[in-house]
């Protein structure tokens, strides 16, 4: 008798032991796989941002080629073909990641390339509003695709109690720099056509008009000065009826205050990078 | 560890385990301690479902209210976190997809409804702006309308009186061309008078040769007298030579020279008179010749007058065709001027109801804006 209660509680007691090593491997599993899901996320997303960077430059060096300026012609071949390494280094991403995410399509993803593929050999083909349409749409995409690469990478888990709001400074950051993308733009196909067209006028004081309510709102303090400089030149020299700035030089301007707040963004992702990667762990190196 | 220690005592792992224990007591044989294991997981486990769908139900509810509201993403990830979500999660997650894209179009929406407000903010900017330049450009239009009619009526002032002038002209011209008709025939009547004066002139001649005859004929009757004279003389002595009987022959002697004395007078006075004739003549012959070159220099006046009248001739029909292109630009221009005044005069209206139109914008544009800033 004592030795078949013996054998039931050895038994018992064996299999609670195998149930909680089982879960505990489970739980490990699935730690290692959120962290590493995360390390391919954040890998992408910084990917993405370089990719971001490189179409709105695309956008606005092309809208001035299209509106008669010559001069940056030299520009636009690099950018269009950092534009390709960029979606290149992605589709890497993508292959080097989870098996999940191979196996996922992702309509958006292949939205953005298929976009990228027809609007980089039209280019020339397209008329000037045309072609910053086309570009304002993938440029919408791509941060769009930010924001479901962070979401469904459970980027912004990382910082539990702070995800929602810094979702919210995430994609008010990259909505900013595009908001100052788009100015720098129409600005530079503006200064290139040294006219500047009833559309574009009402389009550019929009742009300045919500970009001076983001500052009015407190947001990007550190950059405020450098984008009040250019909302300033935007009045000054562009919306007036010959434009008395060259294209290259406000295309500059603006590119500073893009790459200000791009570097903004750039602080945040090195934050969740010391959170995310411990410090001997090699990182994706996409900077040019 | 914490984790480990949740998972082992919540409700699922009580379960789970109570099934296990009853499986290993089945195989031992202990059949009635691992049907009443199996049965009690069973029960817990209809029970847990039970409540689970419950939970669930009631989050998913609760999950539709909060999506209504457009608070998903936080709210719908806060639900997630506090609810062990597991049998409704695929909805859930099409759900969150489906807000989440929704959202994104709301915000494009949005965007597009504020630069749509914005721009009709401008273009009811611009549209005030038209209406007051429309409003200039029709004051503008009408003042030149006025304009362009006292223009009108001065051309047609201009115009009536290049037609007087024209008139005036052409009587001129008739004056002129009557005048040298007249000239000429004054030149014709100088001639005649000096034809006159030539055929005068030999008819003096002709007359002095005849004096000259005359004076000639007045010597010869003269030296008649003066013979007859000494013949008188000579009779009276042989008739004193003869006595009584010449005393007759004295008479007729004495008659002989007393007509010897008349004849010698008459031929003398025959020959004063003639002399004063031949000096009335020579004076005359002097005027005649006077009148000539009078009458020579009156022609050549005259040829001059003639020649200055067919200048003035041929100005006046010079100035009548100058006059005649000055009345036909005149004229041009009027019809011009007309159809200027016309174009102003539609000019006007056109500018009036541009105005009207842009006022009209202005208020389209503002009700535009209005609207997007109701649905903000």
């Amino acid at each position: 008798m004592n030795n078949t209660i013996l054998i039931y509680g050895l038994t018992i007691l064996v299999s609670i032991l195998l149930i909680a090593m089982s879960i505990y491997l489970i739980k490990a599993h699935q730690c290692n796989a959120l962290r590493s899901q995360q390390i391919t996320g954040f890998n992408i997303v910084t990917r993405l941002r370089e990719l971001l960077s490189h179409v709105q430059q695309h956008r606005g060096i092309s809208n001035a080629l299209l509106n008669g300026d010559v001069s940056l012609t030299s520009r636009l071949t690099p950018l269009t073909l950092k534009v390709s390494n960029s979606i290149d280094g992605i589709n890497k991403e993508f292959k080097a990641g989870d098996v999940d995410e191979q196996l996922q399509p992702l309509p958006r993803w292949e939205s953005i390339t298929e976009h990228w593929s027809r609007l980089s050999t039209k280019t020339n083909q397209l008329t000037s509003a045309n072609n910053l349409q086309q570009h304002n749409k993938l440029i919408l995409n791509i941060l769009y695709f930010i924001d479901d690469i962070a979401e469904q990478h459970q980027i912004y888990k990382i910082v539990d109690a702070q995800g929602e709001a810094m979702r919210h400074m995430w994609l008010e950051l990259l909505f900013t720099a595009e908001n100052i993308g788009q100015i720098r733009a129409i600005g530079t196909g503006v200064a290139a056509a040294n006219t500047c067209t009833s559309v574009e006028r009402i389009r550019l004081n929009y742009l300045c008009h919500s970009l001076q309510q983001s500052l009015d709102d407190g947001l990007m303090l550190a950059n405020s000065e450098q984008i009040r400089q250019l909302l300033h030149v935007v009045v000054q020299q562009v919306t007036i009826a010959v434009p008395s700035i060259k294209a290259e030089e406000f295309f500059n301007l603006a590119s500073i205050c893009v790459e200000q707040i791009l570097q903004e963004f750039d602080k945040q992702l090195q934050q969740f990078e010391q959170i995310i990667m411990p410090k001997n762990e090699n990182r994706t190196t996409v900077r040019d | 560890m914490k984790l480990l220690l949740s998972g082992f005592f919540s409700n699922n792992m009580i379960v789970s385990t109570a099934l296990l224990i009853g499986a290993i007591l089945l195989f031992s044989y202990q059949f009635f301690i691992a049907g009443c294991l199996l049965l009690g997981g069973g029960i817990c486990i209809h029970v847990l479902l039970f409540q689970q769908i419950k939970q669930e139900q009631k989050v998913l509810l609760t999950v539709l209210a909060v999506s209504q509201q457009g608070q998903m993403n936080t709210g719908i990830n806060t639900l997630l976190a506090d609810n062990n979500i597991v049998m409704f999660l695929p909805i859930l997650t099409a759900i969150i997809e489906f807000n989440k894209q929704r959202k994104r179009d709301f915000n494009e929406v949005n965007n597009q409804n504020l630069e749509i407000g914005y721009s009709a903010k401008e273009l009811a900017k611009n549209a005030d702006e038209t209406a007051k330049q429309s409003d200039v450009q029709h004051l503008n239009c009408l003042t030149t309308a006025t304009a362009t009619a006292q223009i009108n009526v001065s051309l047609t002032d201009i115009s009536r009186r290049i037609e007087d002038i024209n008139h005036a002209v052409i009587d001129a011209k008739d004056n002129c061309q009557h005048s040298f008709k007249t000239l000429v025939d004054s030149k014709q009547q100088v001639s005649q008078v000096n034809d006159v004066i030539i055929h005068t002139q030999q008819s003096l001649q002709q007359l002095k040769e005849k004096l000259d005859t005359v004076i000639l004929m007045s010597s010869v009757i003269s030296e008649m007298a003066a013979q007859t004279n000494l013949l008188s003389i000579n009779a009276t002595i042989e008739a004193a030579k003869a006595g009584e009987y010449g005393r007759g022959f004295s008479v007729v002697a004495g008659e002989m020279k007393m007509l010897a004395q008349r004849s010698q007078t008459s031929a003398q006075t025959i020959t004063n008179k003639t002399k004063e004739v031949t000096e009335n003549m020579h004076a005359v012959e002097s005027y005649m010749q006077d009148a000539i070159g009078h009458i020579d220099q009156s022609g050549v006046q005259v040829e001059s007058a003639c020649e200055h009248l067919n200048n003035i001739v041929n100005m006046t029909e010079n100035m009548a065709v100058d006059i005649d292109g000055v009345a036909v630009a005149t004229e041009q221009q009027m019809y011009a001027l007309k159809d200027i005044t016309q174009a102003v005069e539609q000019l006007t209206e056109l500018a009036a109801q541009n105005s009207h139109m842009s006022i009209q914008q202005a208020n389209v544009a503002n009700h535009l804006h209005h609207i997007t800033r109701i649905i903000q």
